[in-house]
């Protein structure tokens, strides 16, 4: 974040403390007390309704932990609704009364009351959404770490564009801490990161990518090339792209043909076209040819002689420098990090879960022996939707590194980081 | 490490530090599709949808291919969605490869099927003005949900193309861009298949549709009046639902993918709300007793013949028994009670209301229909919960259970979607090696 940003958003913090009253309960920006208000209004608006008392409960439903309700929600709807004086006083047994039950849905989060008694023919539903936002993740309490997985945290940063493909790490602003490169399938963005408001903030873009005669592109790719990027898909863009974005347009001209899936015309060796046309890796292999193909390849940092990837039928494959691995097989999904991320000595693997797309997915955090003997699962988080994307840096400045990932929701994409705790 | 994976993976030019691999072309899927309409099949896989539907996972090639509109879906056949007059008229502008005509044709055709159900349970009429320039749709009422409804509408074209019986062609032309598939084809047996549609399917790789089937009770006015579950007594609809155990009829017919309901929306279609607390612990034994001549019966019926609807059938015949009643056949003189598997085919709880007023003839009133079509998500969802609290407290339906739809997947198929009505989407699918 450059020095000028962050002067501006400092004294935008400055003048919003200004302006607020003395006493303000919720900051302007609230997303919990704006959605408590929008709920509230809508009781306030119930003809029949309780302005002689109202009797509340509320109740934690799918995905809310539920002791956050008791201590976060209740006691923020409670002196919203006694504040407004709309509606009588809070009762333990008033003539109306209003069960109401949070649940998240998808992206959204949803608070729905059953309104009964009083001169109501009839019990009255109220329904109000909001879209999940850091604030009400972390109100909610929806992800809570697992027992002995207190050293890591997963915490969302919000949501993306649709469509993301990939993303890369590195210091764009050279303020030490890496910031993000986003391709979405309308094409490339970048994000600085804001350490003030602990999240990237989109810099640039979208570059929009060149139009293609296949536009199908349910993959993409980005690699470093230099100072540039150099970009991918499976729709046939081979482009490059300078950085700062806004300064250039990826140019038609500069594609080179599309790279071919395999190379068969010679037995023993397999040639994947990895989508970042800058590689070009090619895979001796001892006999025939895999008819199964690699999904995800990974090489052990600063190493030549440890690789690991995904094969064909979804198993985790290696090589090290003592041959073949020994951890247990396993299958895992089709996107692979390798990366230091506890600042001790090796990388760490990171994997997802083999679920098909759109179904709930995790991240997994395995270290690593340089020898590929031993995976050990430091960290898992559970995800309701697909990782279609992830990489890792360092993007907070504490010096160890962090991983940024993609989340594929039914709503908009979700960027999440899991970290070690310092 | 032989024959299958790599031993040695050496060989660097220019490595990367790491890679993923991109889709291959080509290659046919078996489908197997016992209980499923074929004709909703191939519609499905000879045309996209009109507006692309918000239940659908938005997949990358989607967001791509169909620019948002002003109402903030997308589409690749409209390049504008207007209302006029307070969503009482509502302009669609087709894209330019798409004429007037050809979208009028369109959504004539869907309105046949559930948008048309959804707007004459409102009882609202269409008309349609065609001209150069677009489709003029004229409503006698207000919708504001119209957009909502034209999810439901297929397209003039898909990435498939029918190829004879049962076969389908990929399309050089498909909007959106040549499928990687080669083609599709139906086949008989599952064993055979790479995409198996049958809700007993355990092979392979499962996709779970966004939101279950249910299936519930429907008792005529007589089986209302009469109460034979006793679910009106204090307690009554938990000690119902305790006898049932729906949880046991899942994990013999579904592999426990399902859960007991007491609502008629299902979780993906409507959000959780507050219900009185379940009963907990193991219910009382169900006692039998001989019955006694002229002890009252109910005629069971039943809409479909699966297994699961069958063992429903038999529990609820032996809840009946223990509360002092027998199954009859159906007659003039006998309640009846339908047992029902209903899915919604759209994910706005709103619209699947009207379209559960249509189907069994749920009463509504002109306020509910105005809520149920509300531009707000948030209007629609309130109309939705009060109208069917009132349907539950009134007897008018009794939840029994949800069951998950799913397709079964061959693991080397990629990129399969499932639509919100329970149908594979395969415009972006492929083969790992076709």
């Amino acid at each position: 974040m450059s020095a000028h940003r962050l002067a501006v958003a400092l004294l935008g913090l400055l003048l919003l403390a200004l302006a607020s009253p003395a006493g303000a309960q919720e900051p302007a920006g609230s997303s919990l007390a704006a959605w408590l208000d929008a709920f509230s209004t809508r009781l306030e608006a119930v003809a029949d309704g309780p302005r002689d008392g109202l009797t509340l409960t509320l109740t934690a439903g799918r995905g809310v932990d539920p002791r956050r309700v008791d201590k976060v929600l209740l006691p923020h709807l409670q002196r919203r609704l006694t504040d407004a004086a709309v509606v009588g006083p809070l009762l333990r047994d008033a003539t109306h009364q209003l069960s109401i039950s949070v649940s998240l849905e998808g992206d959204r989060v949803w608070a729905v009351g059953m309104l009964s008694g009083g001169a109501l023919p009839a019990p009255v539903a109220l329904a109000q959404d909001w879209p999940v936002d850091r604030e009400l993740e972390a109100l909610l309490g929806t992800r809570p770490a697992r027992p002995g997985q207190g050293r890591w945290s997963m915490e969302r940063l919000g949501t993306l564009p649709p469509g993301v493909l990939d993303l890369l790490l590195r210091d764009l602003d050279g303020d030490g801490g890496d910031d993000l490169v986003l391709l979405c399938v309308d094409g490339l963005r970048t994000y600085l990161w804001s350490d003030l408001e602990g999240r990237p903030v989109q810099d640039a873009g979208p570059v929009t990518l060149p139009a293609r005669p296949w536009n199908r592109a349910p993959r993409g790719w980005l690699a470093w090339d230099g100072d540039a990027v150099a970009l991918a898909t499976s729709a046939g863009h081979r482009v490059r792209a300078a950085l700062p974005l806004d300064a250039l347009t990826p140019s038609p001209s500069a594609e080179s043909p599309p790279l071919p899936l395999r190379q068969p015309d010679d037995p023993s060796r397999a040639s994947l076209a990895w989508g970042r046309p800058a590689s070009g890796a090619t895979v001796v292999v001892d006999e025939a040819p895999s008819a199964s193909g690699v999904r995800a390849l990974q090489r052990w940092p600063g190493r030549d002689d440890a690789w690991l990837w995904v094969d064909g039928d979804g198993l985790l494959r290696g090589v090290g420098p003592a041959g073949d691995p020994t951890f247990p097989v396993r299958r895992v999904g089709d996107q692979l990090v390798l990366a230091e991320l506890d600042g001790r000595a090796g990388p760490e693997l990171v994997t997802t879960e083999a679920s098909p797309p759109g179904n709930p997915d995790r991240i997994r955090i395995h270290s690593l022996t340089p020898e590929l003997d031993r995976l050990t699962v430091l960290f898992e988080g559970a995800l309701d939707g697909s990782v279609v994307a992830m990489d890792a840096g360092d993007v907070d400045f504490d010096g160890l590194g962090d991983l940024l990932f993609v989340e594929q929701t039914e709503g908009r994409p979700v960027l999440w980081i899991v970290r070690r705790r310092t | 490490m032989r024959t299958l994976h790599l031993s040695l993976a050496l060989v660097l030019i220019a490595a990367p530090a790491g890679a993923a691999r991109a889709p291959d072309t080509g290659g046919t899927v078996a489908v197997h599709a016992a209980e499923v309409d074929a004709d909703a099949l191939s519609s499905a896989l000879t045309s996209a949808p009109l507006l692309e539907p918000s239940s659908l996972r938005l997949g990358p090639v989607e967001a791509a291919a169909w620019p948002a509109l002003s109402t903030g879906q997308r589409s690749r056949f409209l390049t504008d969605l207007a209302p006029e007059a307070d969503g009482a008229v509502w302009v669609l502008t087709p894209a330019p490869r798409i004429g007037s005509e050809s979208l009028s044709d369109s959504i004539r055709g869907c309105l046949a099927g559930w948008p048309g159900e959804a707007l004459a349970a409102a009882e609202v009429d269409v008309r349609f003005d065609v001209t150069s320039s677009g489709v003029r749709v004229g409503l006698t009422a207000p919708v504001p949900a119209f957009p909502l409804l034209l999810e439901g509408c297929p397209g003039p074209a898909g990435a498939f193309a029918p190829d004879g019986d049962d076969r389908w062609l990929h399309r050089a032309d498909a909007p959106g861009g040549r499928p990687y598939l080669d083609g599709v084809a139906l086949v008989g047996s599952a064993a055979r298949a790479d995409l198996d549609l049958s809700p007993v399917s355990t092979a392979g790789e499962q996709l779970v549709a966004p939101w279950p089937d249910v299936w519930f009770l429907v008792p005529d006015e007589a089986a209302r009046a009469a109460d034979p579950w006793t679910l009106a007594a204090d307690g009554g609809v938990a000690r119902f639902h305790g006898d049932l155990a729906a949880d046991l009829i899942l994990a013999v017919r579904r592999g426990g993918r399902g859960a007991s309901t007491r609502v008629l929306l299902p979780p993906g279609v409507a959000p959780d709300r507050p219900l009185s607390p379940a009963p907990t612990g193991d219910s009382p034994p169900l006692t039998l007793r001989p019955l006694p001549a002229g002890s009252p019966r109910l005629a069971l019926l039943r809409s479909t013949a699966d297994e699961l609807t069958a063992d429903l059938e038999a529990r609820l015949a032996l809840l009946l028994r223990a509360r002092g009643w027998g199954v009859g056949d159906a007659g003039a003189d006998t309640p009846t009670a339908r047992i029902v598997q209903w899915r919604p085919p759209t994910a706005d709880p709103g619209l699947a209301t009207l379209l559960l007023a249509a189907e069994f003839g749920f009463p509504l009133t002109p306020r509910d229909t105005g809520g149920l079509l509300a531009a707000d998500p948030a209007d629609r969802a309130s109309t939705a919960l009060t109208v069917e609290q009132r349907w539950l407290d009134a007897g008018r339906a009794v939840p029994l259970l949800t069951a998950a739809r799913t397709i079964t997947v061959n693991p080397s198929l990629r990129g399969v979607r499932i639509r919100g009505d329970g149908l594979p989407v395969l415009d972006d699918a492929w083969w790992v090696d076709p």
